[in-house]
């Protein structure tokens, strides 16, 4: 029987569907002529993160509420805090999803896990058997919400509402949805559409709210003196059940892959999830802040009036508000289509690129190439991916419609996805995380899933019966499915999600720790796990590649087939112009490589993308040590550090020395002026006498000439002692630079001591000097010059002498030869000796010592002597002894073998 | 941070904000580290306050003009949580990126 009714609301939906078809193919011309830039704004992106709210949010959160209380709520507080706690995860995914142009949720854990095939594989499965009946469940809602809108019996269920919205979807999908086949660039037609979806359904369910709270009732007040007795005033709500519920909603506004669809692969800027940080949780809030007012009027006007999931229709209707009826038809609808749209993308881009991709490459490997053709073969699959999955899905409609086991659908697809999490979190902060775990995780989780949740759901046990459910499995009652192991009493949901997510986890964990990580999959994980560590956005990820060669050709090929001649061509033509080519193709560099890689599993996903790259380039042939070597994070910060240890080491020796050298300087400086204050002295004292006396000569005309004679004798001895002075500062100017002449034979220095002792037994003056000569060397020979090294020994004896205050002097001379390769005399005094800090100072040129020694004229001898002994490689040194025992001098010289001159 | 000061000699704050400015941006990375913590330990003080038994204390209360004490708390806490993060966000956007 159609009414006015059914027509109407018929009218209105086919309006609305071919609005937006308009609005996605307008959207689309006009973007593809880059006029729609508000597209990009974060408002759009947030809107389209809203398909999270489906049908079953829309109308179901209601019956939820009428049933449950506040428990409702869960479902959007897990969302809430997963974006408000954006900084800790989202960013990070978001981050990795455009760093390495991940496709979906199966790409990112494939490509994390060392871009494992069958990874891919096994998350496509889970992801498309908690999506199929999810599919379903928004089919029967758009089918029994038209049903109740036109007035249609709900004891039968109208199978054609459904059938038709099922076609409608797959239909605008296919034709908007696969336009491109890079995941990352946008269907602005689809983000257009999913949009406008997403306003209409908050407009529905406010308008229906205000109506509710403001036109049935007289405000909030009001409404809730209305609530039955006790409602909202139980404690249970807040139980395990609560906490179960919110982080598996929390996991599921990631895992989903929907939301991952929409939240990572199509962000086109990180600062877009800033601001859906706090703006989904408010559009959340706006969905939610009226379910209870909604849900409590339904009790209160519908006594007994059908199913509470429909109450935000039926209670308008009961109103006869028919206009806020079909809009609040139009959210619910709106809410269904989106849902189904952005799933059946996300899904049926998971399907290609991990199931039919990789059998392609097996396939087809020894197939002609052209130019394009895994393009049109992957964007085939996914059209018929699309049309596949809704049509599962409504088939899965058509099979349980009647029965109310798609009610407790939405949850169930919650747990099934929430098994994607720990290989997430695992794989975005554990580096040791490797695809053995994630493996064993996932296929755990999976099983737990499908036994404790899935099989229960289904009627009758599905295959297994009806005993197994009741007494597990051959009667094993440990292995009952909603008791495992025993644990009973609990609410079947917080049952299975506790079962699942232990096993998924623990295995994880042992899975990872069973074996070292291979080489692909440590790579993945530090580029992953250190995403903000490798340079910002536009930079290339930092780390090590691996060493593939191909021809620029073989590659240019591949990318065509992929890509498409035209986008092909332009993507080398960029590559090119880098490697600052004129013309030609680029030069297939390892970061080529990779960067292609990396653009083509944008299209094909990871794993496939390194397949098909692998049949070009080769594999990656690198021991993990290697790659360890030259990335690993510690290992360079270690590097680093020591660099920097030693650097700071040469620093500090080198301003050590600096210093030292600024002291040495200092002490030069002194002596050197107390030099210049000598010299003047010493100069001056001669002079004085030598102008006193020549004055005296000049004016005086009656001196005798005995007199005079002695002032002349004066003048001339003074005059000689300013000569020796002189000439000696001049010879140590001399030494010091090295321009005293030194001929070097080889002599007997035994035979030139004796020579200098003789010379000096005539030299000594007033007090009584006894020389002794001790042990001698004997025959033996060093290179010397004769002359000089007999200076040096007249220098030593005669200093004993003259800076002796003993009565008589005693000296000591000896020599020996040291291991038969030095020649070594000593020449010792019964003086006082030289004070410790004088020790080094006797040596140098403006020595203080000077003097004491000027009077006597030979304070710069030690100097001299020494630069001389230097000369002729050999050394004078001055021993160390106690005060008072007298001066020790040390003269050593090599032994030579050479014969002396004939 | 205080907007820039429109232009005229005679504002006192100009001359003021010229010599000293009133907030100081600290050193690079350390104005935005504060907002940066509050982002982290957000989502945790969110779970406290949601999860029992904190959400549970308000339950037994009485009504708020009308309407149970335990839905105001539910929905009083999850605008708050809005509200802080569209305070961070808008001070982490408008930070320099990037971080270890």
């Amino acid at each position: 029987m159609m009414t006015e009714a059914v027509e109407f609301a018929l009218i209105a939906a086919l309006a609305y569907v071919a609005l937006l078809f308009a609005l996605a193919w307008i959207v689309d011309r006009r973007a593809a002529q880059n006029r729609m830039r508000w597209l990009r704004s974060p408002i759009v992106y947030t809107l389209s993160i809203s398909v999270y709210c489906t049908s079953w949010t829309f109308y179901g959160a209601v019956g939820s509420a009428v049933r449950g209380g506040l428990e409702f709520v869960t479902i959007y507080l897990g969302p809430t805090l997963m974006f408000v706690g954006w900084w800790l995860l989202l960013r990070k995914l978001v981050r990795i999803g455009r760093v390495y142009h991940i496709t979906s949720i199966a790409d990112l854990i494939s490509s994390r896990f060392g871009k494992s095939e069958v990874l891919g594989v096994l998350v496509t499965l889970i992801a498309v058997a908690a999506a199929t009946p999810y599919i379903a469940l928004q089919l029967k809602a758009v089918t029994t919400s038209y049903q109740v809108i036109a007035g249609i019996p709900l004891d039968r269920i109208d199978f054609r509402a459904g059938f038709w919205v099922a076609v409608g979807m797959a239909a605008f999908t296919i034709l908007f949805g696969t336009r491109t086949l890079d995941a990352n660039e946008r269907h602005h037609g689809v983000v257009a559409a999913i949009a406008l979806e997403a306003l209409v359904k908050l407009l529905a369910l406010v308008a229906v709210g205000v109506f509710v709270v403001f036109g049935l009732f007289e405000g909030p007040g009001h409404l809730f003196a209305h609530a039955p007795e006790g409602y909202l005033h139980s404690e249970d709500v807040f139980g395990p059940r609560w906490i179960t519920l919110i982080v598996l909603s929390a996991a599921a506004v990631v895992c989903l892959p929907r939301q991952f669809q929409v939240v990572v692969v199509e962000n086109e800027n990180e600062r877009h999830l800033a601001t859906a940080s706090w703006l989904f949780p408010a559009y959340l809030f706006l969905m939610s802040v009226f379910t209870l007012p909604i849900a409590i009027a339904g009790m209160t006007l519908l006594p007994g009036h059908g199913d509470p999931d429909m109450f935000v229709l039926t209670l308008p209707l009961q109103a006869e508000a028919e206009a806020l009826a079909l809009l609040a038809f139009l959210g619910g609808f709106s809410s269904a289509t989106s849902m189904i749209i952005v799933s059946s993308i996300a899904l049926s881009t998971m399907v290609s690129n991990h199931i039919v991709a990789p059998l392609a490459v097996r396939l087809f490997r020894h197939r002609t190439r052209a130019s394009g053709d895994v393009r049109g073969l992957l964007l085939t699959s996914r059209r018929i991916a699309i049309g596949t999955l809704i049509l599962f899905g409504f088939l899965y409609f058509r099979v349980s419609g009647q029965s109310d086991a798609l009610a407790a659908i939405g949850l169930i697809a919650f747990v099934g996805v929430a098994q994607f999490l720990p290989s997430i979190i695992g794989g975005l902060y554990w580096p040791q995380a490797n695809g053995r775990g994630a493996l064993w995780g996932l296929g755990a989780g999976f099983v737990v899933w499908m036994y404790t949740l899935g099989l229960p759901s289904l009627e009758d046990g599905g295959p297994l019966g009806p005993e197994t459910l009741l007494y597990g499995p051959f009667g094993i009652g440990v292995l009952k499915p909603e008791a495992l192991l025993g644990l009973d009493g609990l609410d079947p949901l917080v049952h299975a999600t506790f079962w699942s997510l232990t096993a998924n986890t623990l295995l994880f964990i042992l899975g990872s720790l069973s074996r070292a990580p291979r080489p692909l999959e440590w790579l993945q994980a530090r580029q992953f796990v250190d995403v903000f560590r490798g340079g910002g956005l536009g930079a290339e990820p930092a780390g090590p590649r691996f060493h593939r060669t191909a021809t620029s050709e073989d590659l240019f090929i591949l990318a065509q087939r992929i890509l498409g001649a035209a986008p092909a061509h332009d993507l080398f033509e960029t590559f090119a112009r880098r490697q600052g080519l004129a013309q030609g193709l680029p030069l297939p560099t390892p970061e080529l490589i990779e960067d292609l890689e990396r653009r083509l599993a944008g299209s094909v996903g990871g794993a496939s993308a390194r397949a098909m790259m692998a049949q070009v380039a080769g594999g990656e042939e690198v021991s993990i040590d290697e790659l360890v070597s030259i990335a690993d994070e510690t290992a360079r910060i270690m590097r680093y550090s020591q660099a920097l240890e030693r650097k700071s080491e040469e620093l500090e020796t080198t301003a050590r020395q600096l210093r030292e050298a600024n002291a040495r300087l200092r002490e030069i400086d002194r002596q050197k002026d107390d030099f210049l204050g000598q010299v003047s002295h010493e100069v001056r004292t001669p002079m004085t006498a030598i102008r006193s006396f020549s004055e005296i000569l000049r004016t005086s005309d009656d001196l005798e000439s005995e007199q005079a004679r002695r002032f002349v004798t004066i003048i001339h001895d003074e005059s000689l002692r300013l000569t020796r002075l002189l000439d000696e500062i001049l010879d140590m100017r001399v030494v010091e630079r090295g321009e005293i002449p030194i001929n070097l034979e080889p002599i007997e220095p035994d035979a030139v001591l004796d020579q200098a002792v003789q010379t000096c037994e005539g030299l000594r003056g007033a007090a009584a000097v006894r020389i002794t000569v001790g042990a001698q060397a004997g025959p033996v020979r060093v290179a010397a010059d004769p002359d000089r090294l007999r200076q040096v020994f007249i220098n030593l004896l005669s200093n004993a002498v003259r800076h002796n205050d003993k009565d008589p002097v005693e000296i000591a001379v000896e020599s020996r030869v040291v291991d038969g390769v030095s020649y070594e005399a000593v020449v010792s005094d019964n003086g006082p000796g030289v004070a410790p800090p004088d020790r080094d100072r006797v040596f140098s040129l403006f020595s203080a010592t000077w003097t004491r020694a000027g009077e006597k004229g030979a304070g710069l001898g030690l100097a001299i002597s020494r630069g001389i002994m230097h000369r002729m490689h050999g050394d004078l040194t001055l021993d160390d002894s106690p005060p008072g025992t007298g001066a020790r001098f040390r003269v050593t010289l090599p032994v030579t073998t050479e014969d002396p001159p004939p | 941070m205080r907007p820039p000061a429109p232009a005229g000699e005679s504002d006192p704050d100009r001359a003021a904000g010229a010599a000293a400015p009133l907030d100081p941006p600290g050193p690079p990375g350390t104005a935005p580290r504060r907002w940066r913590d509050l982002a982290i330990l957000l989502p945790v003080f969110g779970t406290l306050l949601l999860m029992p038994p904190i959400v549970a204390l308000t339950v037994p209360g009485g009504m708020l003009w009308g309407i149970p004490a335990i839905v105001l708390y539910l929905f009083g806490v999850w605008a708050l949580l809005i509200v802080t993060a569209a305070l961070t966000a808008a001070a982490l956007r408008s930070a320099p990126e990037d971080d270890a």
